[in-house]
């Protein structure tokens, strides 16, 4: 297929005979399960992003397709993608990240949401947070569209510390006071960095007194101040939203109706987003993005740098990989780029911050220099580790995380041999791989993602030190622990995000476990219609209030 | 055939249990920890996954478990699913009914369209009509039916631009919708069995055709009607043992059809009960497999002495 054809296509008449739908029918049908599995063609150029600007025009309805469903709407017992991705529409939280065609994919500006404003002492152990005055709850009962208030906050914050899994998010917080209805201060134990970042953080949703006191079921029932009011949460079916009028930003939300459907299997999301039941598909790999647009034309495409990176994960202490000159040599003999060019066309380097928190990551010029792709140089350094003719090791990965990642392993399994390091690429079942393979260390070599943390203090220190609750590569060392830990103290933005880059040099030279093998990209694909499409790598939709939709034709 | 039935319940019985037990024993012995499985992100230490898997009961040797899962479900008590939290009764009989209603739309599709092909095939042996009956059921014996789903998705969404919505509508909401959304599955679903039933009839018929008493029949000057019309009622019992069989790989079929078509139905509970290691929804689910299919065996066996008078004598 040349390249730009698809771009370019005239859309096609709607009188076009039915035996020539009959025959394309035929031909997607047939090719379409074979396309998702076949690999990437580089030539193949990807239709234009969704278009930006214009007069919004307010209502419509939007279909978005997703693979799984949550378990829960109760924003203090899970913690997954699935669960915060549908509550972000209903809910508020204190502070959040700002969206818009101005910022860059990355740019995590924070900016306030429920507090108007905040204020932070000098030694950094008191934050004030003032609320923005007449906001309401939404008009559901028991709740009613009463006034938000500091208590809401404060019972909200309190749950959190005490049950709620984001309570490692709040760090050495000591205490939490509303002085006035307008106002909740926060007092810590210890400077603790991250804690603006956690206030924004897309779990950190702030909830209705009477939810907390079990006046209602949060388990069923999301009150918020958000956008979108829930209507129903259809288990395993959809969730299906509507606007909240009383949304304290004026004229927003746009849409009148959002509806989330679970369509687990992937030809499948494709056939009803070509059959237009569904307008907008997230997340989606280059193979699903090239799949679904090379078979419609009625398809846009926002490509941003994938949420989660491809890793080589080692078991810290078992030979050989207990040497660091082993661990690089590793490294060096994979071909990221190669990788990239061929097999998802293109991508990035990744770094021990994912690269998708720009404010701390390393760009990737650096990323390149210190990760560079040389086997003869890795081939010395293990016959200086004592292994001159190599070794032989097994890897477990799983395919119950995609292709992407199972042809990512296949192809650093080879580049892994072309130094002499003969790898038996295992396949574990994937709640195999993520409860008894990767968390317990039961593995010479693993592959597979990492978890999108939002906050560099959970890349760094969850991963590596010898007591982070991610650390699932027995890495302990106390020079490490040290070196990972050191920025989460440090107040000023700047001076941290100096010290989070110059631990990820430390990681990336000194440790190289996980090693980071490469970011591919992901794509947002959208109806035309379908304006102001500007996502941030955060879950909860935060974009949709400033979402619109064209009339059509 | 009183005596009859009786022996198959017991039968039943006893196969059901083996069926608890082993499911009980082989799902706690597949790697993978459901504990982890419930966590997943969150940050937890070893001894907050001790401590849960003490109160699910998971730290007690698998004997003890078993016997305790026999106490719970003799007061009735089927457990709760760890993945969704809540009664697996409940859960099923949520899930249940989808998965009734797709069976049962795949087996009157699939015995309607089977017979009738297997009866003209039949009738009008060495035609064209009979070639291409015998063509197709081959196509259909041997196309997967989850690779027949993705196709008829993939084909009508293209063809129509239209497609019925994804999302599940129960009969009693909206039946229109409901039976459009069923109808593509249940068709993936009933092209196996219609293809298999068409050349079991084929040759039943043809048997019967053959036989002496159709002789006699066409003897005395009974029409061609007649004769089609007994020849057919006689090559009815071979056609139910095969949809009693078939109900197996039907019902297994579900599983990912269910998933194709996002039906929220039982077959994608245990997809999804697998993958969550949820145990008892999973062993629930299965074990109500294992039911449905003996159950409609034993109504099957029952039924051939309906369909054939002398079953009735010799089935004492």
């Amino acid at each position: 297929m040349p390249a730009g054809s698809i771009v370019n296509r005239v859309t096609p008449s709607p009188r076009t005979t039915l035996a020539r739908r009959i025959r394309a029918g035929l031909a997607a049908a047939l090719v379409l399960p074979l396309v998702a599995t076949a690999c990437a063609d580089p030539e193949f150029e990807m239709p234009p992003p969704p278009e930006q600007g214009g007069q919004p025009r307010p209502g419509g309805s939007l279909s978005i397709g997703m693979p799984s469903d949550t378990t829960t709407i109760d924003p203090f017992e899970e913690t997954s993608y699935n669960t915060h991705e549908r509550l972000g529409l209903v809910y508020g939280r204190l502070l959040r990240y700002e969206t818009g065609p101005d910022l860059e994919y990355g740019d995590l500006e924070i900016e306030g949401d429920i507090a108007q404003d905040w204020e932070i002492s000098d030694d950094g152990l008191r934050y004030t947070f003032h609320l923005r005055e007449d906001l309401t709850w939404q008009d559901v009962p028991p709740v009613n569209g009463r006034d938000l208030t500091a208590d809401d906050v404060v019972a909200t914050l309190e749950k959190a510390r005490q049950d709620g899994f984001q309570a490692a998010l709040l760090g050495p917080l000591e205490n939490i006071e509303a002085p006035d209805d307008d106002t909740v201060v926060l007092e810590l134990s210890a400077p603790f960095a991250p804690l603006l970042n956690n206030m924004a953080n897309h779990t950190m949703w702030i909830v209705p007194r009477e939810g907390i006191e079990g006046e209602y079921d949060l388990g069923t029932t999301a009150i918020g101040t958000g956008p979108f009011i829930m209507e129903h949460w259809r288990r395993n079916i959809e969730t299906s939203y509507r606007r909240n009028p009383d949304y304290w930003e004026d004229g927003k939300p746009y849409l009148d109706n959002i509806v989330i459907q679970v369509i687990p299997d992937q030809a499948s999301r494709i056939a009803a987003f070509r059959a237009g039941e569904t307008q907008l598909m997230t997340t989606y790999t280059p193979e699903e993005a090239m799949s679904l647009a090379s078979s419609s034309s009625e398809v846009r495409a926002s490509e941003y740098p994938g949420r989660q990176g491809i890793y080589l994960n080692l078991n810290h202490t078992e030979e050989p990989f207990d040497d660091v000159r082993v661990r690089r040599a590793m490294s060096m003999a994979i071909d990221r780029e190669g990788m990239g060019e061929s097999l998802f066309n293109g991508g990035r380097y990744t770094g021990p911050v994912h690269v998708t928190l720009r404010e701390f990551a390393l760009d990737q010029e650096e990323l390149a220099e210190r990760q560079p792709h040389d086997p003869e140089r890795a081939r010395e350094l293990l016959a200086e580790a004592g292994h001159p003719d190599g070794f032989s090791a097994t890897l477990k990965t799983t395919p119950g995380y995609g292709q992407t990642y199972v042809r990512a392993t296949e192809w650093i399994v080879e580049d892994l041999a072309r130094v002499g390091i003969e790898v038996d690429m295992e396949m574990v079942e994937y709640a195999t791989y993520f409860t008894n393979t990767w968390p317990t260390v039961d593995y010479e070599i693993s592959a597979g993602p990492q978890t999108p943390f939002l906050d560099p203090d959970e890349w760094l220190r969850a991963q590596h030190h010898s007591e982070g609750y991610r650390n699932w590569y027995n890495i302990d060392d106390p020079e490490v622990d040290e070196v990972v830990a050191a920025q989460a103290g440090i107040l000023d933005p700047d001076e941290r995000a100096a010290a989070v880059r110059d631990a990820q040099r430390y990681l990336l030279d000194e440790v190289v476990n996980p090693i980071q093998v490469w970011t591919p990209s992901a794509y947002t694909m959208a109806h035309p219609s379908v304006r102001n499409l500007n996502p941030q790598p955060v879950y909860g939709f935060p974009h949709m209030r400033e979402l619109w939709l064209a009339e059509e034709g | 055939m009183p005596r009859m039935i009786a022996r198959r319940v017991l039968y039943g019985f006893l196969i059901l249990n083996v069926m608890t037990v082993a499911l009980f024993v082989l799902v706690r012995m597949v790697p993978g920890d459901p504990v982890r499985a419930q966590l997943a992100d969150a940050a937890v230490s070893e001894e907050q996954l001790a401590e849960l898997t003490a109160e699910l009961g998971l730290d007690a040797p698998i004997a003890v478990q078993l016997g305790r899962w026999y106490a719970d479900a003799a007061r009735g008590d089927l457990g709760e699913s760890y993945a969704l939290g809540r009664p697996v009764t409940e859960v099923i009989a949520e899930r249940l009914p989808v998965t009734l209603e797709l069976t049962v739309m795949a087996v009157l599709l699939g015995v309607v369209v089977g017979l009738a092909a297997g009866a003209v095939s039949a009738a009008r042996r060495g035609s064209w009509i009979d070639n291409i009956v015998r063509v197709g059921a081959a196509l259909g014996l041997s196309m997967p039916n989850f690779w027949i789903g993705l196709l008829l998705i993939s084909f009508v969404s293209v063809v129509l631009g239209w497609l019925p919505p994804l999302s599940y509508r129960g009969p009693t909401e909206d039946l229109g919708t409901n039976l459009a959304q069923l109808v593509l599955p249940a068709i993936a679903l009933a092209v196996g069995l219609s293809a298999s039933i068409a050349r079991m009839s084929r040759s039943a018929m043809l048997d019967v055709l053959g036989s002496d008493f159709v002789r006699t029949l066409r003897a005395k000057g009974s029409s061609e009607f007649t004769v089609f019309r007994h020849a057919l009622r006689n090559s009815l019992i071979p056609v139910l043992t095969l949809v009693g069989v078939q109900l197996g790989a039907l019902l297994g079929g579900t599983v990912i059809l269910e998933q194709i078509f996002a039906l929220p139905g039982l077959g994608r509970t245990v997809f999804e009960a697998v993958g969550n290691r949820d145990y008892p929804l999973l062993q629930v689910s299965v074990l109500l497999f294992g039911f449905l299919f003996i159950t409609i065996n034993l109504l099957v066996d029952i039924s051939y002495g309906v369909v054939n008078p002398r079953m009735r004598a010799t089935s004492r």
